[in-house]
C-alpha cells in the first residue's frame, strides 16, 4: 500500500515537471539561450558536434550542391534562415537530424529517397520544427527528469524489499532518444507550414512518408531506415498528414521535380554504390523499387539493381543481375561498368565465352580504365572456350 | 570461497597476459596455415585476431597503424567477425580481385566506417604467386580517416590476404615501407 503511494506520489512529480516543459514557448529567429541556462549547455555540447560535423571526412563538400540544398533550407526557414547551418555528409539510409542549436545533418541516402524540391522542403521544414519548438532542449530536461525520478525508485524499492524496477520504467517517458509523438506531430505542422509558406505543393509530404512507409515494410531495426524508427505510428501519422494537407487553403503546386534530379544526377550513382556497399539486399530492393515508381528506371539505377544481384549471389540472382543489366544495356547512358559486372556474373557461370566478349567490350570502352591490368588477367587465366 | 576467488583472479591475470602485444623476432614467422614472413622488431605481435583476421601486427598499437593477416580462408567462410547480432559476409572460392575488394569495402562499411574507398586491382605476384593488389581508405566511426593496402592470392588451400592500413595523418606514410618489405617478403609453403 505503502509502495502504491510512493508510485503515485514520484508519476505525479513527474507528470508535474514534464509539464514544466510542455510548454516551452518557441524560439525566436536569431534567439540564443541564456548563457547560465541549462539549454546552453545543450547548444555548447551541440556546437561540438557541429564543428566535428564541419571537419568530418564524410561531409560533401561540394559546392554547387551544398548551394542549392542551403537555398531550399533558407526559403523553408524564412526568419529562421541566418539560425540554420545546413551539412550535407554521405551517409546511406534515410536519416536527417536538426542539433538543439540550429545545424541540420541531411544524409545523402535521405537526398537519394527524395523525389523532389519540395519533398526536400517539406523534411528541412518538419526538422526545422524541432528546432522553433526546442524539442532537443524538452527531451533531454524530460530525459532528466526520467532518470532522476528513476534512481529515487530504486533507491525507494531496494529499502521496500525489492521490486519497483517495472514501475520505474513505466516512469520513463523517454527511453530511446526519440522525439515523443506529440513532438513530432508540432514539428509536421511547422514544417507543413513552412513549406506551404515557401511555395511548396503540400502534398509532396504525404507522398514522402507514404513511399517511406511503404519503404520501411517491416523491418524497422534496420541500420539503413533509422529516421522512420524513430518516428512513431506511421500509419496514423500518414492519415493525420492527409488530413493537415487538405485543410491547406489556396495549396501550391510547386514540387521542382526536374530542378532536384538536375541537383542530384552527378551524384546518384555514388550515393547507389553506398546504399549496395551496405549488403542488405532486401531493403535496398525496396529502396530501389521505390526510385522506380518515383522516377523510373534509367539505365544506372537499372545497373545497381544487378549489381544488388549479383553481390547476394543467391540461386537465381545470376540470372536477375543478368536481366537488370540487359535492361541498362538498352536504356540511354549505361555505365561503362556494366560490362565488367557481365563480365564477372558469366565467369561465375564458367560461361567462359560470354565472359570474354563482355570483358573485352569493358575493354575497349574503357581501356585506360584503373582495373584494365585486373581485368587483362582475368582473360588471360580463363581458359578457352 | 576464497580459493574459488584465488583461482578466478589468477585465470584473469593469465588472460589478461596472453592477450598482450609480444615483440616480433627478426627472423621469419609463420603466421599460420603455412603463410611466413621476415619480422622485425619494429612490429609486435596481438595474439588474438582482429577483425576477424587470424593475426594482427601494429608499431605503434592497433587503433592506429595494423597489418592483418588472412590465411587460408575457405569457400563459404566469412572475411570479417562482426559478432553475435552483425552479419558476416562469406568469400566465395570462385571470387575475383574485383570482388574481393568488393567484398572488402562491404565489410569495412558493415564495421561502422564511413567514405569507404577502395582502388581498382592490380595484378601482382604474392609469395610467388599470381595474386592482386588495392588501396583503400576510409574514417573510423571517431572520424579518423585512414589509407591502406590489401595484397593478396587466392590459392588452392585458401585466400591468403595481408592488409595494412595506418592513419593518414600519420602512420601510413610512416610505416607504409616496413609493411611493403613484411609483404614482399611472404611466403606459402607448398604442401
Amino acid at each position: 500500500m505503502r509502495w502504491i503511494s510512493l508510485t503515485a506520489s514520484a508519476m505525479t512529480l513527474l507528470l508535474a515537471l514534464g509539464g514544466c516543459s510542455a510548454g516551452l514557448p518557441e524560439l525566436v529567429p536569431r534567439a540564443r539561450p541564456d548563457i547560465r541556462s541549462d539549454e546552453a549547455g545543450l547548444w555548447l555540447v551541440a556546437a561540438k558536434s557541429e564543428a566535428a560535423l564541419q571537419q568530418a571526412p564524410t561531409a560533401i563538400s561540394d559546392p554547387g550542391l551544398n548551394r542549392y540544398v542551403r537555398g531550399i533550407a533558407c526559403k523553408v526557414a524564412g526568419p529562421y534562415c541566418p539560425d540554420i547551418r545546413v551539412y550535407l555528409v554521405r551517409e546511406p539510409g534515410l536519416d536527417a537530424r536538426m542539433l538543439p542549436n540550429g545545424a541540420l545533418q541531411i544524409g545523402s541516402g535521405l537526398l537519394l529517397r527524395l523525389r523532389d524540391e519540395a519533398q526536400l522542403a517539406a523534411v528541412i521544414g518538419h526538422e526545422l520544427g524541432h528546432y522553433v519548438e526546442r524539442h532537443s532542449f524538452d527531451k533531454a530536461w524530460r530525459q532528466r527528469v526520467g532518470s532522476d525520478i528513476r534512481a529515487w525508485l530504486g533507491v525507494l524499492a531496494q529499502g521496500l524489499a525489492g521490486g519497483g524496477g517495472d514501475a520505474a520504467d513505466a516512469l520513463m517517458p523517454v527511453r530511446d532518444g526519440a522525439f515523443s509523438s506529440s513532438q513530432e506531430i508540432a514539428a509536421d505542422s511547422i514544417g507543413l507550414r513552412q513549406m506551404t509558406a515557401a511555395g511548396y505543393a503540400p502534398a509532396a509530404v504525404v507522398d514522402f512518408w507514404h513511399a517511406s512507409v511503404a519503404e520501411l515494410g517491416e523491418r524497422q531495426s534496420s541500420i539503413a531506415l533509422r529516421l522512420l524508427a524513430r518516428h512513431p505510428a506511421p500509419g496514423s501519422r500518414l492519415d493525420r498528414l492527409r488530413t493537415a494537407v487538405a485543410a491547406v487553403a489556396e495549396p501550391h503546386a510547386v514540387r521542382g521535380y526536374v530542378r532536384y534530379q538536375a541537383a542530384l544526377a552527378p551524384f546518384r550513382a555514388a550515393f547507389l554504390a553506398d546504399e549496395v556497399r551496405l549488403r542488405l539486399p532486401t531493403e535496398t530492393l525496396r529502396l530501389f523499387e521505390r526510385l522506380r515508381r518515383q522516377q523510373g528506371l534509367d539505365a544506372t539505377l537499372a545497373f545497381y539493381w544487378g549489381e544488388v544481384y549479383r553481390l547476394r549471389g543467391w540461386k537465381d540472382d545470376r540470372q536477375l543481375a543478368l536481366k537488370f543489366y540487359g535492361e541498362a544495356s538498352r536504356l540511354p547512358n549505361a555505365p561503362v561498368a556494366l560490362d565488367r559486372s557481365i563480365g564477372l556474373v558469366r565467369r561465375s557461370e564458367s560461361d567462359w565465352l560470354a565472359a570474354r566478349a563482355a570483358f573485352r567490350r569493358y575493354l575497349a570502352a574503357a581501356p585506360d580504365a584503373a582495373d584494365a591490368a585486373m581485368i587483362r588477367a582475368y582473360l588471360a587465366e580463363m581458359p578457352e572456350a | 570461497m576464497r580459493r574459488v576467488l584465488v583461482l578466478a583472479l589468477g585465470l584473469a591475470v593469465g588472460l589478461t597476459a596472453c592477450a598482450r602485444f609480444q615483440p616480433v623476432q627478426r627472423d621469419r614467422v609463420a603466421v599460420g596455415g603455412g603463410l611466413s614472413v621476415m619480422g622485425s622488431a619494429v612490429w609486435n605481435r596481438f595474439p588474438v585476431g582482429v577483425l576477424g583476421a587470424d593475426a594482427a601486427w601494429t608499431q605503434d598499437g592497433l587503433p592506429l597503424d595494423r597489418v592483418l593477416f588472412y590465411v587460408a580462408h575457405g569457400d563459404g567462410t566469412p572475411l570479417f567477425e562482426h559478432g553475435r547480432d552483425r552479419r558476416s559476409l562469406e568469400y566465395r572460392a570462385n571470387m575475383t580481385a574485383t570482388e574481393i575488394a568488393d567484398l572488402w569495402a562491404s565489410e569495412l562499411a558493415l564495421a561502422g566506417n564511413g567514405d569507404v574507398r577502395t582502388g581498382a586491382p592490380q595484378p601482382v605476384r604474392f609469395a610467388g604467386l599470381p595474386g592482386f593488389r588495392f588501396d583503400y581508405s576510409y574514417a573510423n566511426p571517431s572520424g579518423l580517416v585512414f589509407d591502406g593496402f590489401v595484397v593478396g592470392a587466392a590459392t588452392a588451400k585458401g585466400l591468403y590476404l595481408i592488409a595494412f592500413a595506418g592513419t593518414r595523418a600519420h602512420h601510413f606514410l610512416a610505416y607504409r615501407s616496413a609493411a611493403e618489405h613484411l609483404i614482399g617478403s611472404a611466403e606459402i609453403a607448398v604442401e
